[in-house]
């Protein structure tokens, strides 16, 4: 979880300026989805790569 | 009395313009009369293309008079939600950055249309850059035709909710991880997602490279693949496009289904993370019911899987989103909606292994639906877990766990957003709900560029209901 100070010190690294009062939505924002992204089933993720998202079709 | 000439259906409309029996000037004025006592309340449209629409309506029927070739749509309405090119036309992406940029070529969708006789009759509007928001637009907010102060759907609310009050025929909404569907189902319309590079973008202003597709709504499943037939196919402008043969959409359209296979996907309706409505539970269990009357196999399958289809498909877009335009968050960031503000700020500080891992479920949720696509033909499933809510102006978040809520919620369309495949919503039942009556969507969907069946189960589907019948109050 990103705390208030990680997160300004990542949007300076990005050339970001988060104005005060955007702070809070984006650290929940943010947090909302590395808290999802860990309850994905690491087990299944590590058994593929991202494939292009043209494949597919009737013959796929 | 005979209903007002804009009450007929776009197919209607089209054969009665063909046919002599009305001209296309009656027709759009029709529809102009229309939008000028529903738009004041409403606010579904950007830019109404009045002059220009008489204009090429006039046109159109000399091209009647003089026996010229006539296309598919023409003479007929359509209104394009504001992202997609228009020349000489502002295209504002509901913001206030892009307020005076005014293309100088069409769209390829727009340039199809226009070959397919269509009439363009105005701007949409939409939520700001086609963020999943509906009170962000510069615009000002999108009413629901079916309930002031409810959601129309986001992010083609002008869209939906100008479609539904007969304001225009047929729209074209742009679709990133539910925008045509939710519109459509929140309005009562039938709206298809096409497959990932069956319709040309170029002239897109995109929101996210890997799931953006442009697709039509209209009042019947018909109305939508007329339309989808005449942008469809590929395109020398646009890369991505696909060169397989676009085949007939309405000759698929039978009305018999006794040999489809559907499958009910259970994480979406009884899973432990799916929260119906009750009258969209209902709806559904209702749909089982007609498919079996029709004489289809319907079975409940299970992908474990798309409980997580709404973390990819979402925290890909937001990535992407922001990648277009790095430039607009770090120069002009007081004139984005607050709203949009965070969000962009939120893409792009997502670590890039969250992009990766979303990038990875995207993949293994893909396999596992074309797993059992491999034995059935269709998979339906709720539009969304609930009918319109209310809008809220109230900016943000509060605590994390809502943050996560939004992902959890963005599952039901980011299934078929991160599959690349066909998914139309179709209406298929009303929730009573504060006093309005307020329509839901079913979802059918299927493997990319099987939009043939999807078209074929969800026409028998609307065939055997009368839900399309329906029309908003006071419209």
């Amino acid at each position: 979880m990103l705390t208030s100070k990680d997160l300004l010190s990542l949007a300076k690294a990005a050339s970001l300026d988060i104005r005060p009062e955007d702070i809070e939505d984006v650290l929940l924002g943010i947090n909302g989805v590395l808290e999802a992204i860990e309850e994905l089933p690491t087990d299944q993720l590590a058994m593929i790569e991202p494939l292009s998202t043209t494949k597919g079709g009737k013959n796929d | 009395m005979t209903n007002p000439l804009h009450r007929h259906t776009l197919t209607e409309s089209a054969h009665l313009v063909a046919q002599g029996a009305i001209s296309s000037t009656e027709l759009i004025q029709s529809y102009l009369d229309q939008i000028s006592r529903m738009n004041p309340t409403l606010n579904a449209f950007i830019t109404v293309l009045r002059d220009q629409a008489l204009q090429d309506a006039k046109s159109a029927d000399e091209a009647i008079k003089n026996n010229k070739p006539l296309g598919s749509l023409h003479g007929v309405p359509i209104a394009i939600k504001d992202q997609v090119h228009t020349a000489g036309i502002a295209t504002t992406s509901a913001s206030k950055i892009r307020s005076t940029f005014v293309p100088k070529k069409d769209a390829t969708v727009v340039e199809r249309l226009k070959n397919a006789g269509a009439i363009i009759i105005g701007k949409l509007n939409m939520t700001e850059f086609a963020m999943g928001d509906p009170v962000t637009s510069h615009y000002g907010i999108t009413h629901n035709p079916w309930g002031l102060g409810r959601d129309p759907g986001t992010s083609s609310t002008g869209a939906g909710s100008a479609t539904a009050a007969f304001m225009t025929a047929a729209s074209i909404g742009e679709d990133t991880g539910g925008s045509i569907r939710g519109p459509a189902a929140h309005c009562g319309l039938a709206g298809i997602r096409p497959s990932w590079g069956l319709v040309s973008r170029f002239g897109l202003d995109g929101a996210s490279w890997s799931l953006d597709t442009l697709g039509p709504l209209g009042r019947t499943v018909e109305d939508v693949a007329q339309v989808l037939q005449a942008i469809a196919g590929y395109d020398p402008l646009d890369p991505t496009t696909s060169t397989q043969i676009v085949p007939d959409y309405t000759s698929a359209m039978t009305g018999n289904i006794s040999e489809m296979r559907i499958a009910v996907l259970h994480e979406f309706v009884d899973g432990p993370r799916a929260k119906l409505h009750p009258a969209v539970r209902h709806s559904i269990e209702d749909a089982i019911r007609t498919f079996k009357s029709l004489g289809a196999v319907v079975d409940t399958i299970s992908i474990p899987n798309a409980n997580h289809a709404g973390t990819a498909s979402r925290t890909i877009s937001f990535v992407e989103r922001v990648s277009i335009h790095p430039e607009w968050i770090r120069e002009r960031p007081q004139d984005f909606h607050p709203n949009t503000r965070t969000a962009f700020l939120t893409g792009e500080l997502i670590p890039a292994q969250a992009y990766y891992k979303a990038q990875k479920m995207r993949d293994l949720i893909r396999s596992d639906v074309f797993a059992v696509l491999r034995n059935y033909d269709v998979i339906i499933m709720p539009t969304d877990e609930s009918p319109a809510g209310i809008m809220n102006p109230e900016p943000g978040f509060k605590t994390v766990e809502a943050a996560k809520e939004g992902l959890r919620k963005s599952m039901y369309r980011g299934l078929f957003s991160a599959v690349s495949g066909p998914a139309i919503s179709i209406p298929s039942g009303f929730a009573q709900e504060g006093g309005f009556n307020l329509p839901v969507g079913l979802q059918i969907a299927s493997m990319p560029f099987r939009e043939d069946l999807v078209f074929k189960c969800a026409h028998a589907f609307e065939q055997a209901t009368k839900w399309h019948q329906q029309d908003p109050p006071n419209c």
